[in-house]
């Protein structure tokens, strides 16, 4: 049964957003490709967001097929940062996790080896952004290639109290992502 | 300038059942789409997406899955005509599927899922490429045998970026 969307707009329903998921930036790669991408002063949003959200679609130069979008809060580069994961490649699922750390896995991603205009995608929920507490994260991230395919859950520890005033991501292995990689913010506001 | 998204913009409950669902004429003005979709179906079969009118072997799709005994994984690339979202188990059932870049035309379509069904226990999430860099206009949920049962619920969204 086909639900064709111009019938709702006719009969007078206009698509409205409820206010309480608000898109704040984006970031698009432009020709050249990037090291990093960096969302700040993030302090100006506190006021009104609980937790933050950032939607990836996103491809690094890597000389491989895959990579990952890596997170740093604040500027930290210490070894701040815990970080599991849950993947599946297609033919198994396993988990691992690391302590004492310098960045958190944020999405898996393609990179350069992928084939055309493949772009990995993924969504990173950021929790409590400005509280006082340590900070919490979690990822659904994932591609598929004629190389290898994966489907990944990442969650991640920031080992600091403070609020949070930055968002860095970085390749974990090739230097850039590259060009038409995407990466956009969202806010959700607490009741 | 924060701007409110994740607006509704379709939604139906089914009054029968229903092999295919399709959200056609999806406007090209988000950057993302989700699917939220929650209710019963008829067998136990699994639940398949496509977009546009393609229906070439042109979709490819990686799952994980954790039941009530074990665990898997299963893949295939780009030789199927569907991706594969969840496999339902004539049960309750709830869906997310995020679609990224869904009007981008210089990107193949990603896209990301989440299933579990109470029957049997389990929940699953995949990740799935549409192999074109047509932007999407339509989708469509469907099985290759079985259906939404009456009663089931589904919901378009469109988030901007």
């Amino acid at each position: 049964m086909p639900i064709p969307l111009g019938i709702l707009a006719a009969a007078g329903v206009r698509p409205t957003a409820g206010g309480s998921y608000d898109w704040l930036e984006t970031i698009t790669v432009g020709s050249g490709g990037a090291t990093s991408v960096t969302f700040s002063n993030l302090n100006t949003y506190s006021p009104t967001y609980q937790h933050l959200q950032i939607r990836v679609a996103a491809r690094t130069d890597r000389a491989s097929y895959v990579d990952s979008a890596m997170v740093q809060f604040n500027a930290d580069t210490g070894n701040n940062y815990i970080r599991h994961w849950l993947v599946g490649t297609g033919s198994a699922v396993e988990s691992s996790a690391e302590t004492g750390q310098d960045k958190l896995f944020g999405v898996r991603i393609t990179a350069a080896n992928a084939g055309t205009s493949v772009f990995g995608g993924g969504v990173l929920d950021i929790l409590d952004a400005y509280e006082t507490k340590n900070k919490v994260t979690r990822s659904l991230s994932g591609y598929t290639t004629s190389s290898g395919s994966e489907i990944y859950m990442f969650s991640g520890l920031w080992l600091n109290t403070n609020a949070l005033t930055s968002i860095k991501l970085l390749p974990n292995i090739g230097t850039n992502f590259v060009q038409g990689s995407r990466f956009s913010l969202y806010g959700l506001k607490a009741s | 300038m924060p701007t409110p998204t994740y607006p509704p913009l379709a939604t139906i409950t089914l009054s029968s059942n229903d092999s295919e669902i399709v959200f056609a004429s999806i406007p090209s003005s988000y950057k993302d789409l989700v699917i939220l979709a929650g209710g019963t179906t008829s067998s136990a079969q699994p639940m398949l997406m496509r977009f546009n009118t393609d229906a070439g072997a042109n979709y490819s799709t990686v799952v994980m899955r954790g039941a009530s005994a074990d665990t898997g994984s299963f893949a295939y690339t780009s030789n199927h005509n569907f991706l594969t979202v969840g496999n339902m188990n004539s049960d309750r059932f709830d869906l997310q599927v995020q679609i990224f870049d869904y009007a981008a035309t210089d990107k193949q379509k990603t896209s990301l899922s989440r299933t579990g069904y109470l029957s049997g226990g389990a929940t699953e999430a995949g990740a799935h490429r549409w192999a074109s860099t047509s932007a999407i206009n339509t989708v469509r949920l469907l099985f290759g045998s079985g259906s939404f049962a009456s009663g089931t619920t589904l919901s378009l969204y469109g988030i901007a970026g």
